[in-house]
């Protein structure tokens, strides 16, 4: 078993409230730098931009486009990207899902984009760019949906939604007073079929609970009742955040296959915040 | 947003809200609140309101924003727990 360090939760400048600075090549050079094995990018209600981040880590990691090994990469070292969105439910709930593939998680999203409503000048103005970019960090195309906007699927929905593409339906930063499902349903549905808990915090073993009471931020020992395995994850929008938090998967290889049986602690595999 | 709700909703209050999950009933039995009224013309599905049933929370509907809900009810002289 080898140990992955991983940030499950990175947006690019496809989410309307990210910098522009998070493109591909970007984003895939800070994650390899502060020792990132994995990272999962998850655009609001989008997925317009995993594909160019998974080529631009495999130019990182010296591959051709093709899949033939260069003589000698850029930097030669692998990150592996896995392909995600942060589903807004109609709850206003933020819901990660992560997918096999890239083509899972492009067919989940056009799925939520056809809930989503249209954007205008003035959306542009006030949430910011929406840019789908190539693995250069090239803009591309502007995505004209809101996607800050809350989709029309409900929690079930979504959920169901994330599982039918294939992937595992993460409750977002359920530490936060803000689109969680703690702030936005007061409970946590224990029906809903999260496959896990995302926590907002640089380091879980660290954590001191929340000392405000029922605002909207659950404390971490409440979250443990819950029975779910939890990552922590930076929620990036700035390349400065990337790797920020993060949670070591103890596994046999940086896949999304063993990333899974690491969250269910499948023979030994497991998720640790050391 | 339902957790603030839980946390100062008065006892005996009414919730006016575009929220239609399960967990509304479930907050407003926390809360021991008498009545939730959907705005908007939104309606919960079949089990929604079997639970409201159960738990006997009096659940109303309008096609009204929640801001004109409120507006009205203040004006027939409801009032908030501080007032």
């Amino acid at each position: 078993m080898k140990a992955f360090a991983a940030d499950l939760h990175v947006h690019t400048g496809l989410s309307p409230c990210a910098a522009e600075e998070m493109t591909p090549p970007a984003i895939v050079q800070a994650a390899v730098e502060r020792g990132l094995a994995m990272i999962a990018i998850c655009d609001h209600n989008a997925a317009g931009n995993a594909r160019a981040t998974i080529e631009a880590a495999r130019r990182a990691a010296g591959f051709s486009p093709g899949g033939a090994t260069r003589a000698r990469g850029a930097s030669g070292v692998k990150l592996t990207v896995i392909a995600g969105m942060e589903i807004t439910t109609a709850e206003e709930v933020h819901v990660v899902g992560l997918f096999p593939g890239v083509g899972a998680a492009e067919a989940a999203a056009e799925e939520v984009r056809a809930t989503l409503p249209d954007g205008d000048e003035a959306y542009t103005r006030r949430f910011g760019g929406q840019r789908v970019m190539d693995a250069d960090g090239r803009v591309v195309a502007e995505e004209p949906k809101m996607l800050a906007a809350a989709s029309g699927l409900d929690l079930s929905a979504a959920v169901a939604l994330v599982k039918k593409h294939g992937g595992v339906a993460v409750a977002a930063h359920v530490n936060r007073r803000s689109f969680s499902v703690f702030s936005q349903l007061g409970l946590f549905p224990a029906d809903a079929g999260f496959d896990a808990l995302e926590v907002f915090t640089p380091c879980l073993a660290a954590a001191q609970p929340a000392a405000d009471g029922p605002s909207g931020r659950a404390d971490v020992r409440e979250l443990r009742k819950l029975g779910l395995p939890m990552v922590a994850s930076s929620d990036s929008h700035f390349l400065a955040d990337i790797g920020r938090a993060r949670s070591v998967f103890e596994m046999e290889a940086p896949t999304f296959e063993e990333l899974v049986l690491a969250l269910r602690g499948v023979g030994g595999r497991r998720v640790t915040h050391a | 947003m339902l957790s603030d709700v839980l946390a100062h909703a008065p006892k005996g209050g009414v919730l006016v809200t575009v929220q239609v999950h399960l967990n509304v009933i479930a907050v407003a039995v926390h809360a021991e609140l008498a009545a939730i009224v959907f705005a908007s013309g939104r309606i919960p599905d079949d089990a929604v309101r079997a639970k409201a049933v159960e738990e006997g929370i009096a659940l109303y509907g309008s096609e009204r924003s929640a801001f004109d809900i409120v507006g009205r009810l203040y004006e027939l002289g409801v009032r908030g727990p501080r007032e």
